[in-house]
């Protein structure tokens, strides 16, 4: 009876996938920075805001650090904005460059996380 | 004393099974299967809500459950013990063989929850009239062939058991269709499935012999025996070792069982919520 009624477990509070911004420094933050799926292998989703904050006014791209692919570019900024919806297996890198120049100026990733990592071709589930 | 705990502990979380056994049979074929050795743990607790089959017992029970779960494969090798998805059961399998999107095992399983005149729950100590003066029903184990055919994320799977622990010594077929959808980050697995329970199966645990028999229970010796099942279950991920558990059973019964003197109705439905820390 003890252990029927008894057996409860506290969920700590979660950490906030959030890097720290330093307040002088140029930033490229991804929020939330990590993604959870249930199992191995499976796409992950997430809500992500993709922020970044230069000193200077500038000319400046965001782009996927694996494929170099442009995702957006401001002109004449110090700071933008993207948010878009996270869809993927594996862990997504992006950069900022200055499009003037193409030198890399912050970057910043989105890390893919896994609950289940046995996927067994044969999961015998019993429920009841 | 501390040891007593933990043995009673580990007792409470393997056979704090509270209803009809069924064992079910899910496979996302999307992914790529582990090789090798690979496993995974984890600990929970969580809250059910249940209308009961058995006599005597509240149409509506409730409480809360602990949560033990592990997954083991290695090689053609599995064991699976998962007791959150509203009870549990240890099953082990061996894989003969696994072409073109069929598969035979070798698997071993309990099937049906034990109980006796306290109800449902071993670790309950109050006697239930009702049930007063029945033998002990135990827990049986099973060992027989599955058949199965994956699809995309569907399976279907057929299995001849036979009740090797001496409990019954009679068999158990189980047809199973499920049904796994990811959706965003959740998992929703749905299934429906078909039992049928020989008649020392049905007769050992759900007959009234002539010493358990009384007044109000008369002698019973059912045959042959049937069970529908329904179940939805989701599972969502809190974080990296978080995840978030719900669950719904529904099971009807044929003429053998519900009309056994201490079954009261042909259904049960069992609810239930959980979370549970996987390491």
């Amino acid at each position: 009876m003890f252990f029927k009624y008894y057996f409860l477990f506290a969920l700590p509070i979660a950490p906030v996938n959030a890097q720290e911004q330093t307040a002088d420094s140029n930033t490229l933050v991804a929020i939330p920075d990590t993604c959870v799926a249930l199992r191995e292998g499976r796409n992950c989703y997430a809500d992500v805001e993709v922020s970044w904050r230069q000193q200077q006014i500038g000319n400046y791209c965001l782009r996927n650090s694996d494929s170099k692919h442009i995702i957006q570019c401001w002109l004449m900024q110090h700071k933008g904005l993207f948010r878009y919806e996270f869809d993927s297996t594996e862990t997504v890198g992006f950069e900022l460059i200055n499009s003037d120049n193409g030198k890399i100026v912050a970057s910043t990733e989105i890390q893919l996380q896994w609950v289940y990592k046995n996927r067994q071709k044969k999961r015998r589930w019993r429920l009841f | 004393m501390r040891a007593c705990s933990a043995l009673l502990f580990i007792y409470l979380c393997i056979f704090s099974t509270s209803s009809q056994a069924s064992n079910r049979y899910y496979a996302d074929n999307t992914l790529e299967p582990s090789q090798g050795f690979a496993w995974d743990w984890g600990i929970g607790a969580g809250y059910y809500a249940e209308d009961s089959y058995l006599v005597g017992m509240d149409s509506y029970n409730d409480g809360f459950e602990p949560d033990i779960h592990l997954a083991v494969s290695y090689e053609k090798f599995y064991l699976d013990y998962d007791q959150s998805q509203l009870s549990g059961g240890l099953s082990l399998g061996y894989s003969i063989i696994d072409k073109f999107e069929w598969g035979l095992d070798i698997v071993g399983t309990n099937v049906q929850s034990g109980f006796d005149e306290t109800g449902l729950t071993f670790y309950g100590d109050d006697v239930i009239a009702e049930l007063e003066g029945i033998k002990r029903r135990n827990y049986d184990f099973d060992v027989g062939l599955r058949l199965s055919r994956r699809f995309e994320n569907s399976h279907i799977s057929f299995e001849y058991l036979h009740d090797v622990s001496g409990t019954h010594n009679g068999w158990v077929m189980n047809s199973f269709f499920s049904q796994i959808i990811p959706w965003r980050n959740w998992e929703f697995r749905s299934g429906v499935g078909l039992s049928a329970y020989s008649s020392d199966f049905t007769n050992y645990y759900f007959g009234i012999s002539q010493p358990e028999s009384r007044a109000d229970r008369p002698l019973y010796i059912p045959d042959t025996s049937y069970s529908l099942i329904f179940e939805f279950h989701a599972e969502y991920p809190l974080n990296q070792h978080w995840v978030f558990l719900t669950g719904w059973l529904s099971t009807w019964f044929s003429n053998d069982i519900h009309q056994s003197p201490i079954i009261s109705q042909e259904y049960q439905h069992k609810a239930k919520v959980g979370l549970r820390y996987v390491f």
